[in-house]
């Protein structure tokens, strides 16, 4: 006879096989199969030959790389900075709203979700374009020359990064802040705080797991990024994305490609886990009285 | 002194909702004020305009003269200990009651002998280094006044600082919080529900009803001489019983009781005829005796007996009119049981009707 929690224990398995199964055939394997590669031959022909080598991966950590690997963290770790700081300030004013307009600004951050990721880098396109109407603007306004550009350069990169990013750090803080306890920022300003003061010395604290969170989703949304330097982008802003599509769609170089991404994948696992470990003390922290 | 602290003429709406409507005081300096009345009574909201994190939609608040009204909390020399203690749950104990002085721009070692002295004055030196989730309910009620008081406020407000806490904990912080008053000697304005809770520690109490004051006076005056129907039922039990001026006499006016006929009383204050009136009658002046013992009196029936130990309390039924009365005697009267109700008429107090 089976005893209660064996029979659980296997209720349990049945039921979250699904999604185990999922989460192996179209996460872990290819996760699997894109490492495996990393230590393959390149065949002349873009496909991948037999054997085990090590020449993909000396030719991902050839020093070449290394601006450019660079780039793709100062371009990340900026806009994640304006991220936090255009987040921060919005889930403080979100969280003290009345439930009604809550409902509602939260729908318009999430509002862009509904059009193509490719239209909106699109839009952006279009308005930072030479002929387009905000450089137009600029150039009769006299704050910017005929020569200068608003696309194509690292700036641009920064900028629609910015948007497309932004919601990723507005929400994970939005949930933060609405169990955020807004009576501390009264005994903060009782206590003798300005109002931004208040802010940075105790709401800011309050909600450092949110921040967390939204700095490692923008971050790492932004630091896989090719389409955003792809299209507004110039040759002096590339990122290592950009790198990784070129070894696969011009080079045929599947096994470069694999070890760059491993190496993309290292450093986000990285990253991770120093979050897991700050998160397993910050409770420890707090045992009950 | 006089008028350390004047509320003049103070009204706050929240929608359509008067929370203060035209609350006047003066809170001198020293004493331990009280704010008391039933949830909703705008209680709470003196308080939050007073530490300045409300603005009033009319009148002024006077800090010894000097008009605060609109300045912001942080500018205010007044803190305050909040219901739920608001502390911070990223500091420490020692970095909580830090965190005052450091507002104010103070030298860490100025900051350090500060914490020092409030963390002895509050007993919790050796939980210094905990935080709030670490310690109990009355620690962290110890906390939230050692962290108002650090700062040396000219008014120290206490937003229903007991609430939270049974009921053997809140009789000894009680006794504590005299105790630190009568050190530290700060101006207390205490914000409570709990008439027990003002009575005991407060040197004048206002009694707030429905965004107005209906009455401040010391808790003594409070309880022997309401003013109003409303003062006299909450600050303990009474009995209200209805009256109609059916006369007047040298010294003032007749007065007979409805429901109890026949039975007159004089007061002191003269009254046209004709007038009715509101009278009350404390339970503990109200005597019930068996039938054939002690003076003569009303007759009545004992409908219910709750026995409390140090007292007595029946309700009883005289002349269709049902009485509270409370009695240390141990004469055990049964329910059901006939009895001689005795009422001293000098204990009547006639409560002010104008305002009802």
């Amino acid at each position: 006879m089976m005893n209660q929690p064996f029979k659980r224990r296997v209720t349990e398995a049945l039921l979250s096989a699904p999604s185990l199964l999922w989460l192996l055939v179209f996460f872990a394997v290819p996760i699997g199969l894109v490492s495996v590669l990393a230590f393959r031959p390149a065949d002349l022909h873009g496909g991948v030959g037999s054997g085990w080598t090590l020449d993909a991966v000396k030719a991902a950590a050839d020093p070449a790389y290394l601006p450019i690997w660079w780039r793709t963290l100062w371009i990340s770790a900026v806009s994640t900075l304006l991220c936090l700081l255009v987040a921060l300030p919005m889930s403080y004013h979100l969280a003290r709203m009345s439930r009604r307009w809550q409902g509602i600004m939260v729908l318009l951050v999430v509002l862009p979700f509904l059009t193509n990721f490719l239209i909106r880098v699109f839009a952006w396109r279009t308005l930072l374009h030479p002929d387009g109407m905000l450089c137009r603007a600029l150039i009769s306004m006299g704050v910017m020359t005929e020569e200068q550009q608003l696309l194509y350069n690292a700036g641009a990169v920064v900028v629609v990064m910015f948007y497309v990013q932004l919601p990723f750090g507005i929400l994970p803080l939005y949930a933060a802040a609405e169990k955020f306890d807004f009576s501390l920022l009264d005994a903060a300003r009782d206590l003798g705080a300005g109002e931004l003061r208040a802010f940075w010395e105790v709401f800011v604290p309050g909600v450092r797991g949110g921040l967390a969170a939204a700095s490692l989703m923008v971050f790492i949304g932004a630091i896989g990024q090719y389409v955003i330097p792809q299209m507004v982008g110039g040759v002096d802003s590339e990122m290592i994305g950009n790198k990784i599509a070129q070894r696969v769609f011009s080079d045929r170089n599947l096994p470069e490609a694999s070890a760059l991404s491993s190496l993309l994948l290292l450093g986000v696992l990285l990253l991770l886990m120093v979050n897991a470990l700050r998160r397993h003390y910050a409770s420890k922290e707090v045992p009950i009285a | 002194m006089e008028d350390f602290l004047a509320i003049d003429a103070l009204c706050k709406r929240f929608g359509h909702h008067r929370a203060l409507d035209g609350v006047s005081l003066q809170i001198r300096e020293g004493e331990v004020f009280s704010l008391l009345g039933p949830s909703g009574c705008g209680k709470t909201t003196l308080l939050r305009l007073i530490a300045g994190f409300d603005a009033p939609d009319s009148g002024r608040i006077l800090l010894q003269g000097k008009d605060v009204t609109s300045l912001p909390p942080e500018k205010r020399p007044v803190n305050t200990v909040f219901q739920n203690y608001a502390l911070f749950p990223h500091l420490t104990i020692r970095e909580n009651i830090a965190f005052g002085p450091k507002m104010a721009g103070k030298s860490r070692l100025q900051i350090a002998s500060a914490v020092e002295r409030m963390l002895s004055l509050v007993k919790l030196e050796e939980h210094a280094e905990k935080r709030p989730t670490q310690i109990s309910g009355g620690q962290k009620q110890r906390v939230a006044l050692a962290r108002a008081l650090v700062n040396q406020p000219r008014v120290l407000l206490l937003d229903e600082p007991l609430a939270a806490l049974d009921l053997k904990l809140r009789q000894h912080l009680l006794v504590e919080l005299a105790a630190l008053h009568r050190e530290v000697g700060t101006t207390f304005v205490y914000v409570t529900h709990d008439q027990a809770e003002a009575m005991s520690l407060s040197h004048r109490i206002a009694v707030m009803n429905a965004g107005r004051v209906e009455q401040i006076d010391a808790p003594e005056i409070l309880y022997r001489a309401p003013r109003t129907p409303f003062v006299a039922s909450f600050i303990g039990d009474t009995n209200l019983l209805d009256g109609l001026v059916t006369g007047a006499s040298a010294s003032g006016s007749v007065v007979t009781v409805s429901g109890l006929e026949d039975w007159e009383v004089t007061v002191s204050t003269s009254i046209p005829v004709g007038k009715n009136v509101t009278l009350s009658l404390r339970p503990e002046d109200l005597m019930v005796s068996s039938l054939d013992s002690g003076p003569s009196g009303l007759s009545a029936v004992v409908d219910e007996v709750i026995y409390f130990g140090a007292f007595t309390r029946y309700w009883v039924t005289c002349a269709g009119q049902r009485l509270l009365v409370q009695t240390h005697s141990n004469a055990a009267l049964a329910r059901g049981a006939a009895v001689k109700l005795v009422i001293d008429p000098t204990r009547l107090h006639l409560l002010d009707t104008a305002s009802t």
